[in-house]
C-alpha cells in the first residue's frame, strides 16, 4: 500500500515537475518577447525625435532664410513633407504598443473576463490583418515607384523613400500586435505586477 | 448592399473595442471588397493623404502647447491673476476662465488642455474650498478651448479635409466663439458653483509690490498667444510655419528664461508628440480610404440628399449638421468625426451656400462639446484621471458647463457673424 502511494506521489510530483518547467519555459519565453517588444519600441522612439528634430530643423531654416538672408531652401520644406509619413506611421505603431489608439472599451469590458480574452483576441487579430493589407499595398506602391524612378518635385529625391513608411510602419505595428498576442495567455497567467498587468491588457 | 456590408464591419469592430482608426480601416477595406475595387489602391490613397505640408502643423503645435505647459509659462500670470482676484468672490472661477483661454491660445488639443488645467488649479480652487469633481469639471470644460482658440488641430483637420478653406481664415474666426464660450463657461461655473467658496478663504487686497513681482513673468505667459498667432494674425508666416515659431518660443522660455526643461523632457515630450500624431495620421490614412469609398459609391451625394430633404434652409442644414455631430460626438473621438462626416456633409452646405468657415467653427464647437458629454467624453476623462475624481462625479458636475456651451452653440449658429467678423 505504502508502495503504491509512494509511487503514485513521485509521479504526481513528476507531473507538476515538468507542468512547473513548462511554465517556467513559457515565463522565459514571454519575458524575451515582451523585451523585444520593448525594444522594437524604444527604437521607434528614437526614430520618431529624430525625424521630428530634422523637421524641426529644416521649418527654421526656411522661415530664418527668408528674414535674414533671403536663399532658395524649397528643398528643405521638400524635406520636412516628405518625413511625415514618416512621423505620422512609426508614431502610429508606437501608439499601438502604448495602447494609445482610441477605441469605445465600454461593451467589451462588460462581459465575463474569458469572453473578454477572446474577443480582443479576435480584434487583434483584425488589426494584424489590416496592417498585412498595408504592408502588402505599400509594398506594392515602393515598388512601382522605384521601377518608374519618380522623385519629389523640389528635392528630387526618389519618391518610394516617403512611401516606405507605410509598409515599414504597418509592419512594426504587426510586431507590436503579434507579441501581445503571443504573450498575453503567459501574462494575463501571472500578471502580478502593475506593469505586467498593463501589458497583458493590451495583449490579451 | 455594400452600405450594409461597411456598416457592419464597423459597428461590429467597434463593439468588440477595436480602435476606430482600425474599425474605419478594416470597414473601408470590407466596403472596397463588396464594390469589387482593387484594394492595391489603398497605399497611394493613405500616402496622398499623409503627404501635405500642412499636417506638419499638427505635431508642431502640439509639440509647442506640451513644451510651454512643461516650461510653467502660464503660472506667474495666474498667480498675478489669483492675487489680483483675491478679495473678489468666486474670483478662482475667474482665474480658471482666464487661464483657459490662456491654455486655449497656446495647445491645439482638449484633453492635454483639460489635463494641464486640472493639474494647475485643483490645489489653489481645493485650498478655497471648492470641491474637486467641481475642479475637474471646469477644467474640462476649458479644455473645449483648446480645440476652439485657435491654434487648433481641429481647424487644420476640417482644413485638410474641405481642402479650399483658409486654414488663417479658420484660425482668426475661432478667436471670438472661443471667448464668447470661455464668458458663458465661467458664467455657468459662477452661478453652479460660487456656495463652494470659503470667505474666511479670501485673503486681504493684494500690495503694489507683490503686482510688481509678477508682472514680468505674467507678460511673457500673456504675449505666448500673440507669439503664436500674430505671424498668422499679419500675414507673416504660414499657419505651418507659425507652428515651427511656436514650438522656436516654447524651447527659448522653457530652456533659457525659466530653465523648466532639460534634454530629457524635450526628448519625452517629442515621443509623446510623434505617438500622438500617430494617432491622428491614421485616422488621416483609414479616412482617406473611406472617403475614396465615399466619393466613387456616391453615398456623399445620397447623404446630403437626404439632410437637404430634411433641412430648408441653410440655418436648418447648419443646426441638423450640429445635431448629428451633438449626438455622434458623444461615442466616437472628434478626429474621426471629421473624417467621417465632413465628407459626408460639407457638399449639402456647399450646394446651400453656406460658408465654409462658419460650417467649420460650428462644426469644431459641436465636436468639442463632445468632449464633455459622457459617455465618452475624452476631456472628462483627462480632467477626472488627473484631480482623482469618479468618472460618475464629474459628468454629473459637468452638466451645467454642458448646458452653457449648448446655448453658445445656439448663439454662433444664429450669429454667424460672431464666426466671420474677424475674418473680413
Amino acid at each position: 500500500m505504502s508502495e503504491a502511494i509512494d509511487k503514485a506521489d513521485r509521479h504526481g510530483t513528476g507531473a507538476t515537475d515538468s507542468t512547473g518547467a513548462a511554465a517556467r519555459f513559457l515565463d522565459r519565453v514571454a519575458d524575451r518577447l515582451t523585451r523585444l517588444n520593448r525594444i522594437v519600441y524604444r527604437v521607434e522612439e528614437a526614430c520618431l525625435v529624430a525625424a521630428m528634430t530634422v523637421m524641426l530643423g529644416c521649418m527654421t531654416l526656411v522661415i530664418l532664410s527668408r528674414y535674414i538672408r533671403p536663399l532658395s531652401l524649397g528643398f528643405l520644406s521638400d524635406l520636412a513633407v516628405g518625413l511625415i509619413p514618416w512621423v505620422g506611421l512609426l508614431g502610429a505603431a508606437a501608439a499601438l504598443y502604448r495602447g494609445r489608439h482610441i477605441g469605445m472599451t465600454l461593451i467589451r469590458d462588460r462581459i465575463p473576463a474569458t469572453a473578454r480574452r477572446v474577443v480582443t483576441a479576435a480584434s487583434h487579430c483584425l488589426i494584424i490583418a489590416f496592417l498585412a493589407i498595408l504592408v502588402w499595398a505599400g509594398g506594392e506602391l515602393v515598388g512601382r515607384q522605384m521601377a518608374s524612378g519618380v522623385t519629389t518635385s523640389a528635392m528630387e529625391f526618389p519618391r518610394y523613400l516617403i512611401t516606405l513608411a507605410l509598409p515599414v510602419g504597418a509592419a512594426l505595428g504587426i510586431v507590436h500586435m503579434a507579441l501581445f498576442l503571443l504573450t498575453g495567455p503567459v501574462l494575463n497567467r501571472r500578471a502580478g505586477t502593475a506593469d505586467e498587468t498593463r501589458v497583458a491588457q493590451r495583449g490579451m | 448592399m455594400s452600405v450594409a456590408v461597411v456598416l457592419i464591419a464597423f459597428i461590429g469592430t467597434i463593439v468588440i473595442g477595436t480602435p476606430i482608426a482600425f474599425a474605419i480601416g478594416i470597414a473601408s477595406v470590407a466596403g472596397f471588397v463588396a464594390i469589387d475595387e482593387p484594394l492595391s489602391q489603398i497605399g497611394s490613397l493613405i500616402i496622398r493623404a499623409m503627404d501635405q505640408e500642412l499636417i506638419i502643423a499638427i505635431p508642431f503645435y502640439v509639440l509647442a502647447g506640451l513644451l510651454l505647459a512643461h516650461s510653467r509659462i502660464l503660472n506667474p500670470l495666474m498667480d498675478l491673476c489669483m492675487v489680483l482676484l483675491r478679495r473678489v468672490r468666486g474670483g478662482m472661477i475667474g482665474v480658471d476662465g482666464i487661464s483657459s483661454v490662456m491654455f486655449g491660445g497656446m495647445t491645439g488639443s482638449g484633453p492635454a488642455e483639460a489635463a494641464s488645467l486640472a493639474a494647475i488649479l485643483s490645489g489653489p480652487m481645493e485650498k478655497q474650498g471648492y470641491p474637486r469633481r467641481f475642479t475637474a469639471s471646469m477644467a474640462a470644460a476649458g479644455g473645449t478651448l483648446g480645440l476652439i482658440i485657435p491654434p487648433s488641430g481641429g481647424y487644420i483637420l476640417y482644413a485638410l479635409i474641405t481642402r479650399d478653406v483658409s486654414i488663417s481664415g479658420l484660425f482668426i474666426a475661432g478667436i471670438l466663439p472661443g471667448l464668447l464660450l470661455a464668458f458663458l463657461y465661467t458664467a455657468a461655473a459662477y452661478l453652479s458653483g460660487v456656495r463652494y467658496e470659503k470667505r474666511e478663504a479670501r485673503a486681504q487686497t493684494p500690495s503694489r509690490g507683490e503686482v510688481l513681482r509678477l508682472l514680468p513673468g505674467a507678460f511673457l505667459g500673456a504675449i505666448s498667444p500673440v507669439v503664436v498667432l500674430g505671424g498668422i494674425y499679419f500675414g507673416l508666416t504660414t499657419v505651418t510655419e507659425a507652428a515651427a515659431v511656436a514650438v522656436g518660443y516654447a524651447l527659448l522660455v522653457g530652456t533659457v528664461v525659466y530653465r523648466s526643461i532639460g534634454l530629457r523632457d524635450i526628448y519625452r515630450v517629442m515621443v509623446q508628440t510623434g505617438i500622438a500624431t500617430g494617432v491622428i495620421m491614421l485616422v488621416l490614412g483609414s479616412a482617406a480610404i473611406f472617403s475614396w469609398l465615399v466619393s466613387v459609391s456616391g453615398w456623399a451625394h445620397d447623404v446630403s440628399d437626404l439632410v437637404v430633404g430634411f433641412a430648408e434652409t441653410p440655418t436648418m442644414y447648419v443646426v441638423l449638421v450640429a445635431v448629428i455631430f451633438l449626438v455622434a460626438g458623444t461615442v466616437l473621438d472628434g478626429v474621426s468625426m471629421y473624417f467621417i462626416l465632413v465628407p459626408l456633409l460639407a457638399p449639402g452646405a456647399a450646394a446651400l451656400g453656406i460658408d465654409p468657415i462658419y460650417l467649420g467653427i460650428v462644426i469644431t464647437v459641436a465636436l468639442a462639446i463632445g468632449l464633455i458629454t459622457p459617455p465618452l467624453g475624452l476631456d472628462l476623462f483627462a480632467a477626472a484621471s488627473t484631480v482623482g475624481v469618479s468618472f460618475e462625479e464629474i459628468a454629473r458636475a459637468v452638466l451645467p458647463l454642458v448646458l452653457a456651451s449648448l446655448i453658445g452653440l445656439a448663439i454662433i449658429i444664429a450669429v454667424p457673424e460672431i464666426s466671420l467678423l474677424l475674418v473680413g
